[in-house]
């Protein structure tokens, strides 16, 4: 392995200030609990393999095995669902560079594309994957292209979070989320459940039957 | 052996190319060396000097693969690598074993590929690293799927980004100079623009492993330099020709080999001593007067013209006979002598 490259996954948890807020109005701390129980989900991943950082709200996954894309974005899946279950939505990017990172200190070149990637290019909740970093990984003898792991939706790649049977689980937590949240919903975040409904009503391993939940109000 | 030789000086009119085709001639006939000619000038002089005997002007017909049609396939991103399979070379009819991969007058449109990849190779972006490494590995490959025993790549009088990666994609190089002042100030520059390529070099190749791509050393062995084109009297050169051969080697010495930064490895053929005393020089070419027209026009190398050439060279149409073709004899000969040193520079490296 060259000295200093990884593959990086840059997530962010979105509504965090608002969820946080929440609980400081209600002197609660119902938000820390499901962020808790949300990253659990990845007590059982070899921190050899993946490393893992939470800060606010952000999570940092980053794996220097050259042939480490696939452990990366499978960490990414199993993170996505289990926030989804918490009620929570996740969006990120990953990127391949040089990425140092102490206990003192995180320089990381990865770290930086991967957030670019993250909040130019996930307008929805979605975890997109830099081109770069499936051609070095295919450099690395592990093609992700036409697997599961990897969709091209409108020219960009992301994590196939819906694929291998996990479609209806997402779907149906996608749409009680939300249900429970459409009253008083701001634009902004109905064009995420838009997009994202966009996303798995187009998926191949879509259930028959299934119809559009969202409806865009006549008037706020 | 499989050695890639770059005749470079970014100084243009100091016989790079005749002088690279005939040592290829002499690597080929001489000494029985398979010899591939790469001619990555757009000029394509290489191309035309080599394929001159052949009976169709080689730029109607199109003859082989071009070098920019062996590296579109790459720059437009359908393969990692050049595909040499792909790839037709043009056989000397002349010299059995010399083999040349022509020029292309389109070869200008790889500048701003290579430009490109001198400029982003060094980010995460694979496409413009494998297009830093497509000349070395269009070279290498044509070597092992051919037995080439030697390529000598000629590059045009630039010092823009096609000839800078022919130059990074060679194991050795030949800096043919001429004994004149703007020659000198051509050697100058040079240094500093072959110390700035390899520095830039070596941080682009740093991040190749990551990416599980070959490293370009990007540092080729500094055979030493010819001298030529200069007059001689009785066979002594005359004195304001030597006094700038010395100049310029002075010049060599102190950027080619004493300057750390600059350094390159230094041949076996000037190695000798410590670097102070090595003498640049690996031949020294005297002006061969109408042997050189003569050798062009029917693609032949100037150490092996037959009496029926001066033919052409005459103002009679008549051959030449006796002392007059002594004289071109003995000028053939020497200038043999002098592609035997350079061939042994090459082969010894």
């Amino acid at each position: 392995m060259a000295d200093g490259y990884s593959y990086v996954a840059f997530l962010d948890v979105l509504g965090y200030r608002a969820l946080v807020q929440a609980d400081r109005e209600r002197g609660t701390l119902d938000f820390k609990n499901k962020l808790t129980k949300a990253l659990s989900a990845l007590d059982d991943i070899n921190e050899d393999d993946v490393r893992t950082v939470a800060i606010s709200d952000t999570i940092i996954l980053s794996s220097s095995n050259p042939k480490g894309l696939p452990i990366v974005m499978d960490a990414c899946v199993k993170l996505f669902i289990s926030f989804l279950d918490m009620g929570l939505l996740l969006r990120g990017g990953i990127a391949y560079s040089q990425h140092f990172q102490s206990k003192a200190v995180t320089y990381s070149h990865a770290l930086t594309i991967a957030y670019k990637l993250e909040s130019e290019g996930a307008i929805w909740p979605r975890i997109l994957v830099a081109g770069e970093a499936i051609e070095a990984s295919v450099a690395n003898g592990v093609g992700i292209a036409g697997t599961d792991s990897v969709t091209t939706w409108h020219d960009a790649h992301l994590v196939d979070v819906a694929a291998a049977g996990r479609w209806e689980k997402i779907f149906s937590c996608v749409k009680k989320m939300y249900k429970e949240n459409r009253a008083g919903m701001r634009e902004e975040v109905l064009a995420k459940y838009l997009l994202l409904e966009n996303f798995l009503l187009s998926h191949p391993d879509r259930k028959k039957g299934a119809r559009r939940f969202t409806s865009i109000p006549v008037k706020y | 052996m499989k050695k890639v030789t770059v005749f470079y000086n970014n100084k243009g009119g100091v016989s790079k190319t005749t002088t690279l085709y005939n040592v290829g001639v002499y690597l080929a006939k001489e000494l029985g060396r398979k010899t591939l000619l790469v001619d990555c000038d757009p000029q394509c002089n290489l191309t035309e000097i080599s394929l001159a005997s052949m009976t169709t002007a080689w730029s109607d017909v199109a003859l082989g693969t071009s070098i920019y049609k062996a590296l579109l396939p790459r720059f437009n991103g359908d393969t990692a690598k050049p595909d040499v399979s792909k790839v037709e070379l043009v056989q000397s009819e002349l010299y059995e074993n010399l083999w040349i991969l022509p020029g292309d007058f389109e070869l200008s449109l790889a500048e701003p590929y290579f430009a490109s990849a001198v400029d982003r190779a060094i980010t995460e972006n694979i496409h413009e690293k494998n297009n830093y490494l497509a000349l070395r590995r269009l070279f290498t490959g044509l070597a092992n799927a051919h037995d080439f025993d030697h390529i000598l790549v000629d590059v045009g009088p630039s010092s823009g980004s096609l000839t800078r990666m022919a130059f990074l994609s060679s194991d050795q190089f030949v800096m043919p100079t001429t004994p004149d002042r703007f020659c000198n100030q051509a050697v100058s520059v040079l240094g500093k623009l072959i110390a700035a390529w390899t520095k830039r070099n070596g941080e682009i190749v740093s991040t190749f492993e990551a990416f599980n791509l070959e490293a370009l050393e990007g540092k080729p062995v500094f055979l030493g330099a010819v001298s030529q084109n200069f007059k001689a009297v009785a066979g002594r050169t005359k004195e304001s020709y030597r006094r700038w051969e010395l100049e310029i080697a002075k010049n060599i010495r102190r950027i080619f080999m004493e300057q750390s930064e600059a350094v390159l490895p230094i041949g076996n053929a000037i190695k000798s001593g410590g670097t102070k005393s090595i003498q640049p020089y690996i031949a020294k070419i005297k002006d061969v007067g109408p042997l050189a027209p003569t050798a062009q026009m029917f693609g032949r190398a100037i150490f092996d013209l037959h009496k029926q050439h001066s033919e052409y060279a005459s103002s009679t149409g008549q051959k030449y006979y006796g002392a007059v073709w002594q004289t071109w004899e003995d000028r053939m000969q020497e200038y043999r002598k002098e592609m035997k040193r350079i061939a042994g520079a090459i082969e010894n490296g």
